[in-house]
């Protein structure tokens, strides 16, 4: 007999009954379309954390900021221990070679800011100019400050979108003067719309000003809070990173065995620590799927020997007409295997589908995993296979005389 | 086309062995119409299902179409059951949800052969029920439906066509037709083998082969059990 019409006898017998094979289906489907949705949204959620570290020029580029452990080092100027300096962003930059650009960075949360009437209070970061560079920073309207503004300490600032908004309204903030903890200030630029950082921070509510002015107009201190380093070769980034930490210790006297007075940090580790939390989830309820697909298997396996039960006489026919044990067996286990891998099939199209409508509702990326739903497709052909057997077996083990009889 | 020898079939029930079949030598020649007759649990469906290889027996030899059947495995009597031998049962057994065509294909999709459509196609025809091709079971009646059977047996051309009760659950007006369709099938030079226990059936047969017991009794032609089923006392 030829696989051809053995798959559409199959076929004819599920379609015979279509409420079993609908049944038999559901609960295969429920586990393809769960799998495929928590995949698909797990991998969302990944895919948009990287997309906000490219956004944002994150890899290939190095952290640093200071005091030891991994929790802390994040505050501004204000709360971090001032042992980062000037001095060590330049032997940073002048003993690597692989080291293309460091910038430096100070930064203070709740500075307050005013303009005319309206004052508001948000995060001020100076930076050197070179940050462009190392962290894609688009402005919507006005411009950048340059090295000139830096060398000079210029009373400039550059506006995120939603701190215009709070100062200025709708009105144009060019050329206009808002006071930095009442040090006035030209606003030169305003920010394009980034949203929320990988860390989640929003990076339209924030000032930019020049490094230099930060630290001698407005923070009044030396120390930085962030060195942003930029490697060449993006592979390298670990190796980098591992070669900036020695520079830094060495730089800081810290003995052999003692602990790091700052910290170092990569993308690809936050990357590491960020998704990782998602990614147990995903694994955790992708078994749970797993096992509503296994629960789907006893199902099938179920409904199937009740078919068997049902369709003696049809078994017995089909025997007397000629039809080997062998012939008997392949066509349940066909029937089963058919059931389950169009279950799955169908699961699949329900679950980019649900995929799509979460990602619209939670607003990140849908990332259809394809390899994912390949394996998830062909598990569950597996899966009726499998638990075809027995009843299969069931069916072909029938003497055709008895049979027969019903 | 048949010829047994000493054909014994025992079944164990438990403890006990009960013989269907009790040492039964018979032969039928090819192009004949015999029927097999006797009350019921003579052993005649017992029987039946060993000439038509659905049961293997305990003793005895069985030639069919020149070849030994008797310890065949499960496999070869399904090849045998395919190429040479065509049933029709008393219930028709046909598949509800397939149409008569697709019922009359059914032994060959168990050939690896193409021209399914038209062989099942023209053996519709052969029983006149060509333009009930895409009917359902359900859709023809009783008299139809067993010609559909009939052509459902006879699509692989087999070497014997063999009927258990084909008109058991049939009206005496389509009793007849297919009887006539049996008559018909047997001019054309047809081997067929009928097992009833109706006399008015049986007597649509050359030849008559009477079972009591798991044993032949006594054999008869048509026009002897017609004068009276008395005649030998025990049919």
């Amino acid at each position: 007999m030829k696989i051809v019409s053995t798959v559409r006898v199959s076929i004819k017998g599920l379609t015979a009954n279509k409420l079993r094979t609908f049944f038999m289906m559901l609960g295969v489907l429920i586990g393809i379309t769960a799998l495929t949705v928590i995949v698909s949204v797990g991998q969302g959620a990944k895919l948009q954390v990287v997309q906000r570290m490219e956004k944002m020029g994150a890899f290939g580029a190095v952290m640093v900021v200071p005091g030891g452990g991994v929790t802390r080092g994040m505050g501004g100027v204000d709360t971090v221990p001032p042992t980062l300096t000037v001095e060590d962003a330049q032997a940073v930059k002048t003993e690597l070679p692989d080291v293309s650009d460091v910038a430096m960075a100070q930064n203070k949360r709740e500075v307050p800011v005013k303009f005319g009437g309206q004052s508001t209070s948000t995060v001020v970061w100076g930076v050197t100019p070179n940050y462009w560079k190392i962290r894609p920073t688009p402005v919507a309207r006005g411009e950048l400050f340059g090295p000139e503004e830096q060398s000079s300490a210029a009373r400039v600032a550059i506006l995120g979108p939603d701190t215009a908004q709070a100062l200025f309204g709708n009105a144009d903030p060019l050329e206009e003067t808002i006071r930095l903890d009442n040090a006035p200030f030209k606003v030169i630029g305003v920010l394009k719309r980034q949203g929320a950082s990988p860390g989640g921070g929003n990076l339209d509510d924030r000032i930019l000003i020049p490094q230099a002015t930060a630290a001698r107009r407005l923070f009044n201190v030396t120390h930085l809070s962030q060195l942003v380093i930029q490697v060449k070769g993006n592979d390298q980034v670990a190796a980098a990173a591992e070669r900036v930490k020695a520079v830094l210790r060495e730089r800081h006297h810290i003995a052999p065995g003692m602990p790091d007075d700052f910290s170092v940090r990569i993308a690809e580790q936050m990357l590491g620590v960020i998704t990782g939390t998602s990614q147990t989830l995903t694994i955790f309820l992708g078994i749970v799927a797993g096992l509503s697909l296994l629960v789907g298997g006893f199902i099938v396996m179920n409904i199937m020997l009740i078919s068997v039960s049902e369709r003696t006489k049809e078994i017995g026919l089909r025997r007397a007409v000629g039809a080997r044990r062998r012939d008997i067996l392949i066509q349940f286990i066909l029937e089963a295997g058919v059931v389950t891998a169009a279950g799955g099939l169908i699961g699949v199209v329900l679950g980019v589908a649900g995929a799509m409508l979460a990602s619209r509702l939670v607003g990140w990326p849908a990332a259809i995993s394809w390899p994912a739903i390949v394996g998830a497709v062909l598990f569950a052909g597996v899966v009726g296979l499998v638990f075809g057997v027995q009843p299969a077996r069931k069916a072909a083990a029938l003497h055709p005389v008895q049979a027969l009889r019903g | 086309m048949i010829k047994m020898d000493g054909i014994r079939k025992t079944y164990r029930v438990g403890d006990v062995e009960v013989a269907a079949v009790r040492g039964i030598s018979l032969h039928i020649r090819k192009g004949e119409f015999v029927a097999i007759m006797g009350p019921s649990g003579c052993g005649k469906s017992t029987l039946m299902n060993l000439m038509g290889c659905l049961d293997t027996s305990s003793a005895g030899s069985y030639l069919l179409d020149g070849q030994e059947v008797a310890g065949l495995d499960d496999d070869a009597l399904s090849t045998i059951r395919n190429r040479k031998i065509g049933f029709v049962f008393q219930s028709f057994n046909l598949l509800p949800r397939a149409t008569a065509l697709e019922n009359v294909e059914l032994p060959l999709i168990y050939r690896d052969e193409g021209g399914i459509k038209t062989k099942a196609a023209a053996a519709l025809a052969s029983v006149g029920l060509a333009d009930r091709a895409h009917h359902k079971p359900t859709e023809l009646s009783g008299g139809q439906q067993q010609r559909v059977a009939t052509a459902r047996a006879l699509v692989t051309d087999p070497a014997i066509l063999m009927a258990d009760e084909p008109t058991g659950n049939l009206d005496t007006k389509a009793s007849e037709e297919v009887m006539a369709l049996f008559g018909e099938l047997h001019r054309q030079g047809r081997t067929i083998l009928l097992v009833t226990h109706e006399s008015d059936i049986a007597r649509h047969a050359e030849r008559i082969i009477h079972l009591k017991d798991g044993q032949v009794v006594w054999e008869s032609r048509p026009e002897e059990v017609a004068a009276g089923a008395g005649a030998g006392g025990r049919a």
